[in-house]
């Protein structure tokens, strides 16, 4: 009998791992169909309303963006190597999608809007090509932008060093459709040329 | 608490390192012998006017027969100069000082460039135009001071385009 009680514990707790398995394996490679070499995809509900402040001065939110794609950046302006060369990306993609890049966006949002203001943002932005577009806001609103996209920005040593903090960021670039929805998110280092091919996909 | 005790223990033992740094570094320069470590294309990016903060890029090559370590650097062109690297962590980028500074072993080259080390400016005191040029004093542990001139590119330069070898000279 104790015999028996143990093999059905076992044969249910081997049911169970089995099941979880599955479940677990569904969420990782479930929609895993556009699979490609830099591209993380499958991942859920990223993007949504947002109200923030362009490089202009003037109040935007997504609904502003509907039409075209949005190639999304989330960065901060102190940032002197990985934010540069991430604006470095958008100019090429830009550049190199010649006529389609009027249906495209470029984007980047400061997650240290502390001291990324609008002038501030214009220079950043400006100083690499004129069709992107700097975001910055409230710190409500660019927490609530951080967390529509499930991005993560955070200063490091605020209390330590108050002018020259360093901030923690996300590095993935996505690309949102003309909807609004997510497309792609591109991980840091993925190809001008990749971003291109997808974004031409996408059109 | 403990990080301020090791903050205080760092800084004594850089201030002290320099403070040998000086010393060896003023000995070399009378001997008129510190060809001993090579600076080429260092580089930076153009800042505009609002700009606080800069990083410089650079390849640093140790011809001696020791190994040594860049420590530290001073300019003119901000309030602090540092040495910081860029990790990826989960996806997440971090930026970070290196309070030991660069090993260079004896022989080695090391590639100060974007997504890994570079040299920090914080504090500008004015835009960084393409196409100037400024000046910065690099402090190693056993080579002592040596003075690169930066060009600085575009605001998206990735470097690999040489310039040519960048002209510097020794303190």
């Amino acid at each position: 009998m104790n015999k028996f009680f143990a093999y059905a514990v076992a044969g249910l707790v081997l049911f169970g791992v089995v099941v979880a398995g599955f479940v677990i394996s569904d969420a990782m490679f479930g929609s895993n169909s556009k699979n490609r070499s830099g591209v993380i995809v499958g991942a859920p509900q990223i993007g949504g309303e947002f109200t923030l402040t362009n490089n202009k001065g003037q109040v935007v939110t997504e609904k502003d963006f509907k039409g075209k794609l949005m190639l999304v950046f989330f960065g901060y302006t102190f940032c002197p190597d990985v934010c540069p060369t991430e604006m470095n990306v958008f100019v090429n993609v830009v550049q190199g999608l010649g006529d389609a890049a009027k249906d495209i966006v470029p984007v980047f949002i400061t997650v240290d809007p502390k001291r990324d203001t609008v002038e501030v943002m214009d220079e950043f932005v400006q100083a690499f090509h004129p069709s992107i577009v700097g975001l910055t806001g409230t710190e409500t609103q660019i927490n609530s932008v951080k967390k529509a996209f499930r991005a993560y920005g955070q200063a490091v040593n605020e209390k330590d060093d108050p002018e020259f903090y360093l901030v923690d960021h996300t590095s993935f670039t996505y690309l949102m459709d003309k909807d609004g929805i997510l497309s792609t998110v591109f991980s840091y280092g993925t190809s001008p040329e990749e971003i291109i091919e997808t974004i031409k996909d996408v059109l | 608490m403990i990080k301020f005790t090791q903050k205080i223990v760092v800084l004594a033992f850089v201030g002290f390192s320099l403070l040998g740094t000086g010393i060896s570094g003023a000995s070399a320069d009378s001997q008129g012998m510190h060809k001993k470590i090579m600076v080429d294309d260092a580089w930076a990016r153009a800042r505009g006017a609002t700009a606080k903060i800069a990083g410089a890029f650079m390849t640093i090559k140790n011809m001696s027969a020791q190994d040594d370590r860049l420590l530290s650097a001073k300019s003119d062109i901000s309030k602090r100069v540092e040495i910081h690297t860029t990790k990826m962590v989960d996806g997440v980028m971090k930026m970070m000082q290196l309070k030991e500074g660069i090993a260079v072993k004896s022989g080695a080259e090391v590639m100060l460039k974007p997504g890994g080390y570079h040299v920090m400016f914080l504090g500008l005191s004015g835009a960084l135009p393409e196409g100037s040029s400024f000046p910065v004093t690099l402090s190693f542990e056993k080579s002592g001071d040596v003075k690169v001139m930066v060009s600085v590119k575009k605001a998206g330069a990735m470097g690999g385009m040489s310039h040519g070898k960048t002209k510097m000279k020794h303190d």
